[in-house]
């Protein structure tokens, strides 16, 4: 008996070693941009968020699909009165990866770490999107940022509660919460790994990290003990293929299972291919040009309307976007609470835009450059064919537009410095009309038409200080007839979020604001 | 000899210092502020002034070059923006990438460029001789992209022999050792007779291999051809055949030898442009490599690493021809220091 005892142990002993150490269903996902740093405080770009999204939680998230706010490492939130004290109450139990409690001090540090300058740990940063999310602004009557810290204080009151500081009431950070750069990580694992731990992230999230080879894949195991809806696969691993034609043919082949969208032309092969199903859905972005509202003959806001009358986005978004865009009127999303629907965009009008001109006073026209978009984005597929497009649609109502590009650096250094008549620009924003309204059409120097108009600027800094929805969004809507009437920019298209996945991918689910959330994903 | 080789080795330094002086000025006139680039189109002027200073990039242009000399003297190349990480470690992680890839493109150019350059120059102005050359000339205009996308199509798409890209199928969880997958694969072969991992090895790298191979393959039968057909005609090939030796003896003994003591130098240079031109062969295929890797510092306009990368790069296309230079030496006869 004994010795059959000893037999089994041995066989089951053996057993367990040969069982390979991946076992399960593994989802490969095919990326277009490399990871450069997996600690999500440290990054801005979707190569690295969109992987490190899978290993951390923020304090709050999106609902499934959607934009309302809803509780993830907090189990709830309250706003004081004066909207200058904001206290998570934490949810309890949650673990992180090496097995340490998440509470209120991993809490305060993850965020201290980024705001505070004398804190042991901020000197791994930069926190590039911490400094530019708002958290560092104090906004003054005029719209202009002082940088300073909206951000007093954050502090423990007990375990399980965190308390949240500001020097001035701001409804528009809460959405700050929901963000990767705001996720909880490990302080032991802060603490063991110093520099590195951007190479060795550890969260609380879905997924936990197994191994990174640069440039290449990074593969992350299922978290089995994840407080929230368990990830319904067991390896995930992302690759880069840096070609769109090439990405597209291993989704074909099924070396991935799911890929971030290619271009308009590979889209439209892979639509044809019955193993692929293309997921859809409108996103948080948009894609409008400029007028330097401080040049000739832009100072003028009949010029500008006439422009605006004068450029038939149909045709663009026929010619360029294809499915990943649809027409757009105001400056935000449709989607969005606060979105007025109430004005009508402008149409496609030749006849008007060139009486326009005349009442302006250039009855024959004018020479202008335009600037193009040198490289893809999702608010802009293609900014040379916008371009073209635009540039014979302008010719039409006399209009002379000559087309210039640069790459992208000397691109927005000279958009920012206002050196051009017309540029292309575009926003993938968050879920809060103010990311839109006020980040980019109030004095900061996101305002590329460099517009200012203090009716405006007012309204959208009390919707700042207002936290009740309705009031806020009534705001908004008066904003958007001010802008809409000055007409500073000429808005072309709402981007569309794609999604192309293989056929046995179930339930994949795109968020609006292009967070990337893979845990819902089950494999037939 | 010796003092060949070390004269060799001392006019080395020379050589780098003109390369680091070249690629910092280069650098410094290209458009673009890398500060701005480093922080993003979101990033506030002021962030970016901050970033400047960091860098160091608001001193004066003579200050910068003195300080960036001092430090690549002491083999510290700085770290990249980007990354944040030491851009000798970044450069060095992706080396066996393509070493790996160079090497098996630089074999296969090697063997069917010398047999296509003795085919041709034993058959001059045939039809084999004519059509080698063709098909040599078409090698070395093509665009590998193009070719790289089409080999993807049809090879991969289409007849389902390979993969797409990337140096290992991902699904099998290998943990590599050395980083070259291929000896990794093999000493997963010897050690637990398991050959999945050496035959996806060899699937993955084929198209890569052959993409990147079209060109020195081109020139590599071309320099054969020519120097084999001047070879020919020197009189101790005449004399071997006056010996009555047979045609595979005259050739393959007499003439190859020394025929291919030019196409040694070519493959030299060959391999070198191949560790640092497999930008588009790499992007395509997905393959981790030092190609790729510049070319994004390149786009990101990351200075360090780009300044650090170009000179490491053209360190080891120096010792490579350095390389090639002694080699030459050894099996040239004539040539004895």
């Amino acid at each position: 008996m004994k010795r059959i005892c000893v037999f089994i142990i041995a066989a089951m002993a053996i057993a367990a070693f040969c069982v390979p150490a991946h076992a399960g269903k593994t989802l490969v996902y095919g990326k277009a941009q490399a990871a450069i740093a997996l600690d999500p405080g440290a990054v801005d770009e979707g190569g690295s968020s969109s992987v490190a999204s899978q290993i951390f939680d923020s304090l709050l998230a999106y609902e499934p699909g959607g934009t309302k706010i809803v509780p993830a490492l907090a189990e709830k939130w309250t706003v004081s009165e004066d909207g200058k004290e904001i206290t998570f109450f934490l949810r309890k139990g949650v673990k992180f990866h090496d097995g340490t409690k998440m509470d209120a001090d991993a809490v305060v540090f993850s965020l201290a770490r980024q705001h505070f300058e004398d804190h042991p740990f901020h000197k791994f940063g930069p926190w590039k999107y911490w400094n530019t999310s708002g958290f560092k602004d104090i906004f003054k009557k005029d719209g202009s940022l002082k940088k300073k810290g909206i951000i007093k204080d954050i502090v423990k009151v007990d375990d399980h509660t965190v308390k949240v500081l500001l020097n001035q009431a701001d409804a528009a950070i809460m959405v700050n919460f929901t963000l990767y750069f705001t996720s909880i990580v490990s302080p032991a694992a802060v603490k063991k790994y110093g520099a590195d731990f951007r190479k060795n992230p550890v969260g609380t999230g879905a997924f936990r990290f197994v191994k990174w080879v640069k440039d290449d894949h990074v593969m992350l195991k299922k978290n089995k003990d994840y407080w929230g809806e368990k990830a319904g696969i067991d390896n995930l691993i992302f690759k880069v293929y840096p070609d769109a034609t090439a990405r597209s043919m291993a989704l074909i082949k099924g070396e991935v299972d799911v890929i971030e969208p290619p271009d308009a032309d590979n889209l439209k092969e892979l639509a044809k291919n019955k193993d692929i199903k293309i997921l859809s859905k409108e996103g948080l972005t948009m894609g409008y040009v400029c007028m330097n509202v401080e040049r000739k003959p832009f100072d003028n806001k009949l010029v500008r309307q006439a422009v605006n009358y004068a450029v038939n986005k149909a045709e663009i978004i026929q010619a360029v976007y294809g499915k990943l865009g649809t027409p757009a009127s105001m400056p935000m999303p449709p989607s969005l609470w606060g979105f007025n629907k109430d004005i009508p965009a402008y149409e496609y009008d030749p006849e008007k835009a060139k009486s326009l001109l005349k009442e302006a006073g250039y009855p024959d026209g004018f020479e202008i450059e335009l600037f193009a978009l040198p490289v893809s984005r999702p608010y802009n597929p293609n900014g040379k064919k916008v371009g073209e497009i635009m540039q014979a649609q302008l010719k039409k109502v006399g209009i002379n537009a000559k087309i210039v590009s640069y790459d992208i650096g000397t691109y927005w250094d000279k958009v920012d410095a206002g050196e051009f008549d017309m540029c292309m620009t575009g926003w993938s924003g968050e879920p809060d009309p103010n990311d839109w309204l006020h980040r980019l059409f109030t004095s900061g120097y996101l305002n590329s038409a460099r517009w200012n108009n203090d009716a405006y600027t007012d309204l959208v800094n009390e919707a700042r200080t207002v936290s009740d929805i309705a009031k806020r969004s009534e705001l908004y809507k008066k904003a958007q007839e001010i802008i809409h009437e000055e007409a500073p920019v000429v808005m072309l298209a709402y981007g569309v979020l794609t999604a192309p996945v293989r056929s046995n991918v179930e339930n994949h689910i795109i968020y609006p604001s292009s967070k990337l959330v893979l845990r819902h994903i089950r494999l037939k | 000899m010796l003092k060949y080789i070390s004269k060799r080795l001392l006019l080395l330094i020379p050589t780098l210092f003109g390369v680091v002086t070249i690629v910092f000025f280069m650098m410094s006139l290209a458009p673009g502020d890398p500060a701005r680039l480093a922080l993003g189109a979101h990033a506030t002027p002021e962030a970016v002034e901050v970033m400047r200073q960091e860098l160091g990039l608001d001193q004066p242009l003579h200050i910068q070059y003195i300080k960036y000399l001092k430090q690549v003297v002491q083999l510290d190349f700085g770290k990249s923006i980007k990354t944040g990480e030491p851009v000798l470690y970044e450069l060095l992680s992706r080396f066996p990438a393509t070493i790996e890839l160079s090497f098996i493109s630089i074999v296969i150019a090697t063997i069917l460029g010398i047999l296509a350059g003795i085919v041709s120059a034993t058959r001059q102005n045939s039809v084999v001789d004519f059509s080698a050359m063709f098909a040599a000339l078409v090698g070395v205009s093509m665009p590998v992209f193009w070719l790289a996308l089409l080999l993807i199509m049809v090879f991969s798409v289409g007849l389902n022999l390979f993969p797409t890209g990337g140096r290992m199928n991902i699904r099998l969880f290998f943990e590599p050792i050395t980083q070259f997958y291929l000896v990794d694969s093999l000493i997963y072969l010897v050690k637990e007779q398991d050959p999945t991992y050496l035959i996806s090895t060899l699937k993955h790298i084929t198209l890569p291999a052959i993409a990147l191979a079209t060109i020195p393959l081109a020139v590599i039968a071309r320099v054969t051809r020519s120097s084999m057909l001047e070879v020919v005609r020197q009189d101790y090939i005449r004399t071997a055949r006056a010996k009555g030796l047979s045609q595979r003896k005259v050739i393959y003994k007499h003439a190859l030898r020394n025929a291919l003591l030019p196409v040694v130098t070519i493959i030299g240079i060959e391999f070198g442009y191949n560790l640092a031109g497999a930008v588009l062969t790499e992007e395509i295929f997905s393959w981790p490599g030092i190609g790729r890797w510049l070319y994004a510092a390149v786009t990101a306009r990351d200075i360090p690493a780009v300044q650090g990368g170009v000179i490491l790069i053209a360190t080891v296309f120096v010792l490579v021809n350095l390389t090639v230079d002694i080699i030459y030496a050894f099996i040239n006869p004539k040539i004895r220091y």
